[in-house]
């Protein structure tokens, strides 16, 4: 009887253990993103940034009391915030459990490397990449009676000032098409996407004509040219933060007209007009094909 | 192979008169597979083999095409008679050339072809049914409606001012062979039909016959009108599943 007792009190807190352990957790992430990290650059620092929260807390933080602290470093997140870190918001443990998410306001200019002038540097500067973590932690136990209440760390949201261009994209092959080039491109690993510019071989300034997310691809077409011009062509990388590189070495290329089948069916004396012109015959034999049958059975 | 085939033809008849408590079927559904070339350049016998449209573009290869067929069966006494509506898909890829040099660019174009069917079947199903032999012929014939189209590089082409776009009609003719595969495994098939109604499996080939330029003019090279010729004679390989 004691013996199963005992092991029953022992299947509980194991239990109770686990799931305090393995249920909690607490993520940080820029509001509707999921991905770890926002960018920023120079043009950004008078904007907010609204950040969530979202717990995935199952039970009760058992006996445990203080509030979920959060606040921006630039070094590594640790328990509390540090001296040089900015504390933003503490969420009171009765909101975490019942809210379970909840989004609150950053300005980008009061991240710790802005409001404490890391060397010289403040929000606008030219050429440098600062990183900061949006830290958060709170306090759990395993919800045996008599344990106490140890740090658990959110997951943490890393916001980078970034005001270093990408290297720009390099047009690697241009190929002449019918009225447009297809460009093949190979971009740097920090490239968010490719602006294509181009201008026709003597005009003075150039025009963006094509603009594409490098997760698409490694080529672009850019269209509507007129064949028998040559035109420059010439990429700009732009990053996640909007900084822009300087434009790649141009390139020159003509568009040339093209045959294709229908052109060469065409030309080569075909009489097809298209559209539904071939299918005026059809009414006419099924109408004669009725009458056939009706008569037949008439006789 | 002939004893083989006798061998076949014996084991697929003792598994056959066993068969009992089937559902009952009135449907039939085909999926198959073939290389299909339109017979583009019969209207073009006048140049040479190189100068024909459909072999400058394509190499004169064939399209891979593909076509799903639904059979309702009207009546089953000495073989099935049914009527049935199907739908396929084929396209072809090559270059393009440039207009002026007749250089192959970097450039595709292709045909792309869905042709329709309104049909009559007729199968000779009765010896599977009276004797066990796994063999079905089969024939069909109906009306077809063809959309078509030319594609070059990211958009359909325009040639004279002409969109490479349209509509064609014809006629076509099947005959076939379908094995009836319920031998290899009957109580597997019984279980098929009993869980999904599907009373008999078949594998198939048939050959195709397309007519699709009647009374829109046309010879083969000489005449002065040349419509766009998407006739054929193919072969296609399927599976169909009767329920």
């Amino acid at each position: 009887m004691a013996g199963s007792l005992m092991v029953r009190a022992f299947l509980i807190a194991g239990l109770l253990a686990t799931t305090a352990a393995t249920a909690q957790t607490i993520t940080l992430r820029a509001t509707g993103s999921t991905t770890d990290t926002v960018r920023f650059n120079a043009k950004a620092c008078g904007n907010d940034l609204s950040i969530t929260w979202t717990s995935t807390v199952i039970v009760g933080l058992t006996g445990c009391t203080d509030p979920l602290t959060v606040w921006a470093t630039e070094g590594e997140c640790g328990d509390v915030a540090g001296a040089g870190d900015v504390r933003f918001t503490d969420v009171p443990l009765a909101t975490v459990l019942t809210k379970r998410t909840d989004s609150f306001i950053i300005h980008l200019d009061q991240l710790p490397a802005f409001k404490y002038g890391d060397a010289g540097v403040v929000c606008g500067t030219d050429s440098v990449e600062k990183p900061h973590k949006i830290c958060g932690a709170y306090k759990t136990s395993s919800g045996v009676v008599g344990s106490t209440c140890s740090v658990q760390h959110a997951t943490a949201l890393n916001v980078i000032y970034d005001t270093l261009p990408p290297v720009a994209a390099t047009i690697d092959a241009v190929s002449p098409q019918d009225s447009a080039l297809k460009l093949k491109f190979t971009a740097s690993s920090d490239t968010f996407s490719v602006h294509f510019d181009a201008r026709a071989q003597g005009d003075a300034d150039f025009t963006e004509r094509a603009l594409v997310e490098v997760t698409t691809g490694s080529g672009a077409t850019i269209k509507n040219l007129a064949n028998g011009t040559t035109y420059d062509l010439r990429a700009r990388s732009e990053d996640s933060a909007g900084n822009v590189s300087e434009p790649s070495e141009i390139v020159s290329a003509t568009p040339r007209r093209t045959a294709g089948f229908w052109t060469q069916f065409r030309n080569d004396g075909g009489t097809e007009q298209g559209g539904c012109s071939a299918i005026h015959g059809f009414p006419v034999a099924l109408a004669g094909g009725l009458w056939l049958l009706r008569r037949k059975r008439n006789r | 192979m002939m004893r083989l085939l006798v061998v076949m033809t014996l084991v697929a008849a003792a598994a056959q008169a066993k068969e009992v408590g089937q559902t009952e079927k009135s449907m039939e559904f085909e999926v198959k597979l073939g290389p299909m070339k339109p017979l583009v350049d019969r209207q073009f016998y006048d140049l040479a083999e190189q100068e024909r449209p459909y072999q400058k573009s394509f190499s004169g290869q064939p399209m891979l095409f593909g076509e799903i067929e639904l059979d309702r069966q009207l009546f089953q006494s000495f073989g099935s008679f049914a009527v049935g509506l199907s739908v396929g898909y084929g396209e072809k890829f090559g270059h393009a050339v440039d207009a002026i040099t007749l250089e192959v660019a970097n450039e595709s174009t292709g045909l792309r072809v869905v042709p329709i069917k309104a049909l009559a079947v007729y199968r000779f199903d009765w010896a599977v049914a009276k004797f066990g032999i796994p063999l079905v012929p089969y024939v069909k014939a109906g009306v077809v409606i063809e959309p078509w189209w030319v594609v070059k590089g990211q958009g359909t082409e325009v040639a004279d001012g002409l969109s490479g776009t349209g509509v064609k009609w014809g006629l076509a003719g099947v005959v076939g062979l379908a094995l009836q595969l319920d031998f290899l495994d009957p109580r597997l098939a019984r279980d098929f039909d009993s869980s999904a109604g599907v009373n008999h499996t078949y594998l198939f080939a048939e050959y195709s016959l397309e007519e699709m330029t009647l009374l829109q003019g046309g010879g083969t090279g000489t005449s002065t009108i040349r419509p766009l010729d998407l006739s054929s004679r193919h072969w296609m390989f399927g599976l169909s599943f009767e329920f």
